[in-house]
């Protein structure tokens, strides 16, 4: 019986890298496939000349940027979106738009033969779709690889002499997410698989600090997919989007304003607050707030308004998370926050002079914070502290050297006796015990996430893309501080490794930023087709 | 909004850095990994520092020379094998950096890049060594108080039977940092048969008479020089042991006459002596099984007459390594070419799969027809001077060597190599502060060769 275990652990050790290695190779494939178009849409004037939209959301209108010019038209006159089945047209304020001659005054959808006029103008959207068949691929192995990855590594647990109930929470999680698949898009599961393995990671991450981490990240998780359920309800819905804005800024600031009256302070920063008995983070809840707020609808986006107030909001939470030592999650939030500006198409000198604002800031707290400023500048120089301040950076190098690229085995690591194992220096216990390939497959996973946000932004209305986009930074700024600060390339500043760190409040937050990710991919399917 | 989808660019391009990141770090895992691995706070590997996950060591009877016992790193029974054999071992704590326990570490515990410190058995890889303890055990004896080294190995197969370095002190004792502060280890953690380089003195004749033979032709033998307790090379004077008067190459080799040495050297000229240096292995770093050994010299480029011709008779600037000449000894005996000398013999799993096999590999360093004539000098110089007799039933061709190196101190040398068809050894053995190389290495060599006639040939 010994030997058989020794055989089946020596066998796991190869077989899941292989998996992780399918399973992201297909992923990748599917998001490389997606979004793909074989239809243009192109406008023709009345006086039978051709322009064609290159993206979703086009306007007409007399300002130089228009994809329409109209000369005697309002500088912003109308707004065209026309997504793969849909193609809508929508007056701009105090403009006018007639579809076959009937005034419209809210968002309508058109077909290539509805005549248009707008400032004296005729003219009609047309579609046209090439011949080029898109084949999209198959989820099918990679979630096949993925079950196989999660029945080897329950199994492992309980062969190395975990519990069973270990086995039975892995049970509970594959049948939710073939229930989560099945009533989603199965077909299309280009996001959903890489994910879900890093969550199968977090969850076998869990299972090694105890039973009750375990079942607690486990809950954690499906109170995210529900949180994510509801997001998605919520935004797929453009009017209701743009209207909760203000609300969700508010409940933001009322959490921070809860964190600083009645947080408790826990490893140097204050960041968690305790409500009938549960215990959470608020910056970490809102991260999927700040995305929300985040967004601009293509009108806003287009006349550069707006940016303001995001700008004013941005540096209220970067402030405050800073007031709580929170300098980890205040980098996060600045680095989304520029490339939110970018994405919005805000003014380069805004961008710069933010930026060098900060600098000035960064500069500053070196000067008055130096404590900071050491924690901070001290990377790169874990070896001579290993000891001091580069203790845990030492101890992840050692272990994933130790473990190679196949890992010493479920529960043979040591790098689990070292603190904030499971969330600071969580890539260095997955690559110690499982081995580097599959730690880095579940970093690849986030780049996916990124390819698979640039592939819908120029698919999607900006409404949406825009949170997509920032999601997939904010992921990618979350990801790129744990994994290289753990392995002395950037300051450790104790940031999680979303999906995968333990602790619920971030597992809970960043399941709910796959709403945005839901949202984008989907492109209104249950509109009226054109 | 014509430009919308360049703004896109910003998320791929934070996709990329991020990707460069893992890239390097991966870079990082190819280069420094096996530092990270052997690192001393690494668990896996050490025990309170001591390094622990590695499979037995053992000697060419397979008789255990280091394993460990409850996460302990435990020597032989023996306590004067494990003095013996303690340079070849190595420590736990790494200060001796060439011993097999630290310089061979990832045979030793089964690391490599890809599968990391994982071996099935969990345990580290087992190794058998050449080393045969009893051998050494007498070499260390026979240089007593003396601080020095004994190599010996088999010229035909390249095993090395014997690599003993004095002083050298017990691994079962608990080194006492005080004490070692205060200079009592000094030197005990270095291998002098490795990482040591001597003046080779007379030793260095038979590099020059190389040169000769092989210049010269048969005139090398009938070519005189008068030396009167020595010679004097524009005007300097260069001493000799003795009067030697009239003496041609044979006698002169076998009485180690400086004059007639020195005066070669000259008659060669700079740029043939180097060459002959070099077919001896001056300059070349050696090594074994991936241990380097430190790296002689050979360098009289800008050297004055007097002083080349001090350098002809190993005086001057050059500088021996004991592995190299036991090497060039190696290829003198065997028909010029030495066997590539291993202390590795098998490597094992700890569930018995073989992973390593030691073979002899051969490397031609001069022809057949030197080697010999060079053996022959050699085999003349025991028989006319130090006497066959001294080495009992052992036919043993060598060179002895005084060098002078400063402060009135003389080491002692003598390398050779006995011609016995059951016991193809060739030896090099230094004695620091010895004096003259027929009065202390001679007899260290003499004794160590008996205890390998013993134990080897039974």
């Amino acid at each position: 019986m010994q030997e058989f275990i020794r055989g089946f652990i020596t066998a796991v050790r190869y077989v899941q890298p292989i998996m992780s290695i399918v399973i992201m190779l297909f992923s990748f494939m599917s998001v490389f496939k997606l979004h793909r178009k074989n239809y243009r849409y192109t406008v023709l004037l009345d006086d039978m000349t051709e322009i064609q939209l290159y993206t979703p959301e086009s306007f007409l209108g007399s300002d130089s940027s228009a994809d329409v010019y109209f000369e005697s038209a309002q500088p912003f006159h109308g707004i065209i979106t026309a997504t793969e089945n849909t193609c809508t047209v929508r007056p701009c304020k105090k403009s006018r738009i007639a579809v076959n001659g009937k005034l419209i005054k809210k968002e309508t959808a058109i077909s290539s033969y509805d005549v248009l006029s707008a400032a004296g103008r005729e003219f009609s959207v047309r579609k046209k779709t090439t011949a080029q068949k898109l084949k999209s691929v198959s989820s099918f192995l990679a979630f096949t690889a993925l079950n196989l990855f999660q029945i080897l590594m329950a199994l492992s647990f309980v062969l190395t002499g975990y519990s069973f109930v270990v086995l039975l929470c892995f049970f509970v999680f594959m049948i939710a997410q073939w229930i989560y698949l099945c009533l989603t898009r199965f077909k299309n599961a280009a996001v959903e698989i890489p994910v879900l393995y890093c969550l199968t990671l977090g969850l076998s991450v869990a299972a090694k600090v105890s039973l009750s981490a375990l079942i607690k990240q486990e809950i954690c998780m499906f109170a995210g997919l529900i949180g994510a359920l509801l997001l998605y309800k919520i935004i797929i819905n453009k009017t209701l989007f743009e209207k909760l804005k203000l609300v969700a800024v508010l409940v933001s600031l009322g959490l921070f304003a809860a964190n600083i009256l009645i947080g408790n302070i826990y490893n140097g920063a204050q960041n968690w607050i305790e409500i009938f008995g549960v215990s959470f983070q608020p910056s970490e809840l809102i991260k999927v707030i700040y995305i929300f707020v985040s967004t601009a609808s293509f009108e806003t986006a287009v006349k550069g308004k707006n940016t303001l107030y995001f700008v004013v909001y941005s540096f209220c939470c970067i402030g405050i998370l800073a007031y709580l030592s929170d300098f980890g999650t205040a980098l996060v939030y600045f680095v989304v926050l520029i490339a939110v500006l970018i994405l919005r198409r805000c003014n380069k000198k805004i961008v710069i002079s933010i930026c060098s604002a900060a600098v000035l800031c960064a500069a500053a707290a070196v000067i008055f914070f130096p404590y900071i400023a050491r924690r901070f500048l001290s990377f790169g120089q874990a070896w001579q502290n290993a000891y001091s301040s580069g203790y845990q950076q030492t101890r992840t190098m050692i272990a994933i050297a130790s473990g190679g690229l196949f890992g010493v085995g479920t529960g043979q690591g040591n790098l689990s006796y070292v603190a904030a194992s499971d969330t600071d220096i969580v890539f260095g216990l997955i690559s110690e015990e499982w081995g580097l390939i599959v730690a880095m497959c579940a970093a690849l996973c986030f780049v996916l996430l990124a390819v698979f946000a640039v592939k819908c932004f120029a698919k999607c209305p900006v409404l949406y893309a825009i949170p997509v986009c920032a999601s997939a930074i904010l992921i990618l700024a979350q990801a790129a501080l744990n994994i290289f600060g753990s392995v002395d390339m950037l300051p450790f500043t104790g940031v999680t490794l979303p999906f995968i760190s333990n602790g619920g409040s971030s597992v809970i937050s960043c399941i709910m930023l796959i709403a945005y990710f839901a949202a984008a991919g989907v492109n209104n399917k249950k509109e009226e087709a054109l | 909004m014509k430009r919308k989808r360049q703004t896109a660019a910003v998320v791929l391009i934070a996709a990329i850095v991020f990707l460069g990141g893992l890239a390097f770090f991966c870079i990082r895992y190819i280069i420094e990994g096996e530092n990270w691995t052997f690192y001393q706070a690494n668990e896996h590997i050490y025990t309170d520092g001591e390094m622990t996950k590695m499979g037995n060591i053992t000697d060419r009877n397979n008789n255990v020379l280091a394993t460990t016992v409850d996460g302990k790193r435990v020597y032989s029974e023996d306590s004067s094998v494990r003095k013996a054999t303690i340079h070849v071992v190595g420590d736990s704590s790494g200060y001796i950096s060439t011993g097999v326990q630290n310089a061979l570490r990832t045979q030793l515990t089964g690391y490599g890049k890809l599968n990391g410190i994982y071996t099935y058995s969990l345990t580290g890889n087992n190794m058998q060594l050449t080393i045969d303890p009893d051998v050494s055990v007498a070499a260390m004896n026979a240089l007593g108080n003396f601080s020095g080294c004994v190599g010996v190995y088999n010229y035909k197969t390249g095993e090395v039977i014997c690599m003993v370095s004095t002083p050298t002190y017990d691994i079962a004792d608990e080194i006492d940092l005080l004490k070692a502060q205060n200079g009592e280890y000094k030197g005990v953690f270095v291998n002098r048969f490795l990482s040591s380089v001597y003046t080779p003195g007379s030793t260095f004749k038979m590099v020059t008479a190389a040169a000769a033979l092989e210049t010269m032709g048969d005139s090398a033998y009938t070519n005189e020089f008068i030396c009167k307790y020595g010679t004097t090379i524009e005007g300097e004077d260069l001493s000799c042991v003795g009067r030697h008067n009239t003496v041609s190459l044979k006698r002169a080799f076998s009485h180690s006459c400086n004059a007639y040495f020195s005066q070669t050297a000259l008659s060669m000229g700079k740029k043939t002596m180097t060459k002959y240096a070099q077919i001896f292995g001056f300059g070349k770093q050696f090594s074994i099984d991936g241990i380097a050994a430190a790296t002689s010299s050979f360098n009289v480029e800008d050297a004055r007459n007097i002083d080349f011709g001090w350098s002809g008779i190993g005086q001057y600037t050059v500088q021996m390594n004991p592995l190299q000449y036991l090497c060039a000894v190696g290829a003198v005996a065997n028909g010029g070419e030495y066997a590539v000398p291993y202390l590795v013999k098998n490597i094992t799993s700890a569930n018995g799969y073989t992973l390593y096999t030691a073979q002899t590999e051969t490397e031609r360093i001069m022809g057949k027809g030197l080697s010999e004539k060079v053996a022959e000098l050699m085999d003349y110089a025991v028989a006319d001077n130090y006497g066959k007799a001294s080495f009992g039933t052992l036919d043993v061709c060598g060179k002895t060597g005084t060098a002078e190196v400063g402060g009135g101190s003389e080491n002692s040398l003598f390398v050779g190599f006995c011609k016995d068809e059951g016991l193809p050894l060739a030896f090099v053995v230094v004695v620091e502060d010895g004096g003259s190389g027929r009065s202390s290495a001679l007899t260290v060599a003499n004794k160590t060769l008996q205890s390998a006639k013993y134990n080897l040939c039974e």
